[in-house]
């Protein structure tokens, strides 16, 4: 139905999950003071993301309508306890990092939306890229906010040094209510440049019909 | 037969029931490795507490069977205490610590020198405090702070360096609540080793 290059533009651009849909918002506050988290919360997001979309649309045709919410609770529960044993067994460390956030996967909203609004209705191959690349979109906000919060409340980018003695951090940055500006920041400038896109391609369209009208 | 009502209990039945029990062969398959980290980490804590050097390329295996070695669980009037001699034949303990901070449970090791006075280090196992903010007390500036610091004999045992107050370390900037609710285990955990370890010693 829908092309993998058209999904990927969808997913990332203009329908992101988190610029457009305003989704998965309460992990974009709580896990972008560092940008290590941030990777890692969206490694895992996307494969849950992907995983569950795959598995709600190889079962599209046999679960029943009414239960499906049911169903796709489930399958993503499933997906994310999975995740915390393969973190606790074979990645400790990180697993000690990202503590109680691993669970609260389950609670980000683009999963199951993408698995009602896609892979309800599409093929598995198409709905497993889908899922992979809402996460990816996911990630690269979440990745954004957490430079600018990293760099401003410790000087520092996945742990390395960047800003000399000179910067004294905010701490307001390391909290989660600075991800509200950083993120509207972000949501307004990405806004802005998609409305110009969109008024400009009008402008040509309707140069198009004058001059095939003459 | 799919929009009957039994229809939909049977298949929720049968899918929980086939994905809880591929989560339960995972988790079997793969609970002697995550006890193994968790062990290791305890392992770990209670060496760094206690300022025990550990070259840096031993295996976990290698890290385990020296443990085994050098320390001795001991139960001392119901209190869990980890014994290790030193080459100068002094004993020195490690305790381990449990309790809520801010957001969370936190569980630790902490040791102390052979007359309770002095503090040798501390680790934390657990903790779920504000990543970048309390969970700051996991990082390595915080715990160096214990490092050899005598006790006060009145009142609260530790006591972080305030305007009116000399103390002993520092609290986190930013994660006042985080560093009062740690201060706070750590005085209860060690007035109760002091009271139950005072007499026998």
């Amino acid at each position: 139905m829908s092309s993998y290059g058209e999904i990927t533009k969808k997913t990332l651009w203009t329908e992101n999950p988190v610029i457009r849909q305003i989704l998965g918002i309460c992990s974009a506050l709580a896990v972008t003071n560092l940008v290590a988290n941030t990777l890692v919360m969206g490694i895992g997001v996307s494969l849950v993301t992907a995983f569950s979309s795959l598995t709600v649309s190889l079962l599209r045709n046999t679960i029943p309508v009414r239960v499906r919410m049911m169903a796709q609770t489930l399958i993503i529960a499933f997906y994310v306890i999975l995740v915390d044993i393969v973190l606790r067994a074979f990645l400790p460390d990180m697993s000690r990092a990202l503590g109680p956030y691993v669970g609260l996967i389950i609670t980000n909203c683009i999963i199951m939306g993408r698995c009602e609004a896609f892979a309800q209705t599409n093929k598995p191959l198409p709905s497993f890229f889908d899922g992979l690349m809402s996460g990816l979109g996911y990630t690269l906000v979440l990745t954004a906010i957490a430079i600018v919060r990293e760099l401003m409340g410790f000087g520092t980018i996945l742990g390395i040094q960047i800003l000399g003695d000179w910067w004294t951090p905010w701490t307001i940055m390391v909290m989660a209510p600075s991800a509200f500006f950083v993120l509207a920041s972000i949501i307004w400038a990405a806004k802005s440049v998609a409305l110009k896109r969109e008024i400009s391609a009008k402008r040509t369209v309707s140069k198009g019909v004058q001059v095939s009208g003459n | 037969m799919k929009d009957k009502a039994w229809f939909n209990v049977v298949f929720m039945l049968i899918c929980t029931a086939i994905l809880t029990g591929i989560l339960s062969g995972v988790y079997v398959y793969s609970r002697p490795l995550i006890q193994a980290n968790t062990r290791l980490r305890e392992i770990k804590a209670q060496l760094y507490a206690l300022n025990i050097e550990v070259p840096a390329d031993m295996s976990s295996t290698e890290l385990a069977a020296y443990y085994e070695q050098i320390i001795e669980e001991k139960n001392v009037n119901g209190l869990t205490a980890y014994e290790y001699k030193t080459d100068d034949g002094r004993t020195q303990y490690a305790f381990p610590f449990e309790g809520a901070a801010l957001w969370g449970d936190i569980s630790g090791i902490i040791a102390l020198d052979q007359d309770l006075k002095t503090v040798l280090g501390l680790d934390f196992i657990s903790q779920n405090e504000t990543p970048g903010l309390g969970g700051r007390i996991e990082e390595d500036w915080f715990k160096e702070q214990f490092r050899g610091i005598s006790l006060y004999e009145e009142g609260d045992p530790v006591r972080y360096a305030t305007v009116s107050d000399e103390g002993q370390i520092d609290a986190i900037t930013g994660a006042t609540s985080t560093s009062n609710a740690v201060l706070g285990l750590i005085n209860e955990t060690i007035k109760d080793i002091k009271s139950k370890m005072g007499g026998g010693n």
